[in-house]
């Protein structure tokens, strides 16, 4: 179970990379370059169960996946102002893919609002958890994980 | 609304209408790169300025999310279909949202379209052409 919902996990982050922020991905490498400082976008869910995804990337690729979707250079100031936004519309689509493909569409799934933090000391041990999914692009990584919290009763 | 100044020139004025300042940005990108003709752009982040700005400016389409703090576009439809001016503006969903329950009451409020994120331009323009009944660029 946990193994395929992994796959499940890289495959809807990849298609919604790919088709989002026009991102190639590639296969995790241990030639992969982890920043410093890490930004972390959640999306709360609550249907058949309830729970939370993320992703976790550094500035680097953040400001990269928002000069692709705003049709800027990475070097231009918008990108960089809107580098966070940028992940938590990626969190959030990311999510709605999930939910279709892990419940269907006949019930209703609600999503919450992307929820920002920093982190940094989290990494090495989020890299490590069974479960997160790691895509690079370009030797950049983005960290995915999903936290199914408990079943909601019907 | 307003006269509609945009009516002669041949341009439309498009209302987009999400949380998120980066998908108002694809969103309008999306529809330059399809080839239509933008003319003003108005942004609202949920919809309660979303009718805002529809009661204040004239508006040829709405592009509007579903899921929004504030007001979200279920409410925002059902307030557009309620007024006999507003429910005539072209309405089109853009969102994560998949449920069939809810889009199906969508299209009971009389939505024009439907598109779930992630999208390509060139869907969301071609959905909006036919949504308007415009000849496609080819």
């Amino acid at each position: 179970m946990i193994e395929a919902t992994t796959a499940l996990l890289h495959d809807v982050a990849r298609e919604v990379l790919e088709d989002t922020a026009f991102l190639m991905t590639e296969p995790a490498s241990d030639e992969v370059t982890w920043p410093g400082r890490l930004t972390r976008a959640s999306v709360a869910f609550r249907g058949p169960m309830s729970g939370k995804l993320s992703l976790v990337a550094g500035e680097e690729l953040l400001v990269a996946v928002a000069a692709d979707m705003l049709g800027v250079t990475p070097d231009d100031d918008d990108a960089r102002s809107h580098a966070e936004a940028a992940l938590a519309e990626l969190a959030n689509i990311v999510a709605g893919s999930l939910m279709a493909k892990l419940f269907g569409t006949t019930m209703i799934v609600q999503l919450g609002v992307p929820e920002l933090s920093s982190e940094t000391a989290e990494l090495a041990a989020a890299a490590a958890r069974k479960g997160v999914v790691r895509i690079d692009m370009e030797q950049r990584p983005l960290l995915v994980e999903l936290n199914v919290q408990r079943e909601v009763p019907s | 609304m307003s006269e509609r100044a945009s009516e002669a020139r041949g341009m439309l004025n498009v209302l987009v209408v999400d949380d998120s300042v980066v998908m108002r940005r694809m969103v309008t990108r999306s529809l330059s790169m399809g080839g239509l003709p933008v003319g003003e752009v108005y942004e609202a982040g949920d919809g309660l300025e979303a009718l805002g700005v529809v009661d204040s400016r004239w508006v040829d389409l709405v592009l509007c999310d579903i899921n929004m703090p504030g007001m979200d576009g279920i409410e925002f439809m059902r307030r557009m279909a309620a007024n006999e001016v507003t429910r005539r503006v072209p309405v089109v969903m853009v969102s994560t949202e998949r449920s069939e329950p809810r889009i199906q009451e969508l299209k009971e409020l009389g939505i024009g379209g439907y598109l779930h994120k992630p999208f390509r331009p060139e869907d969301l323009a071609g959905l909006v052409r036919g949504v308007l009944g415009l000849e496609s660029e080819s």
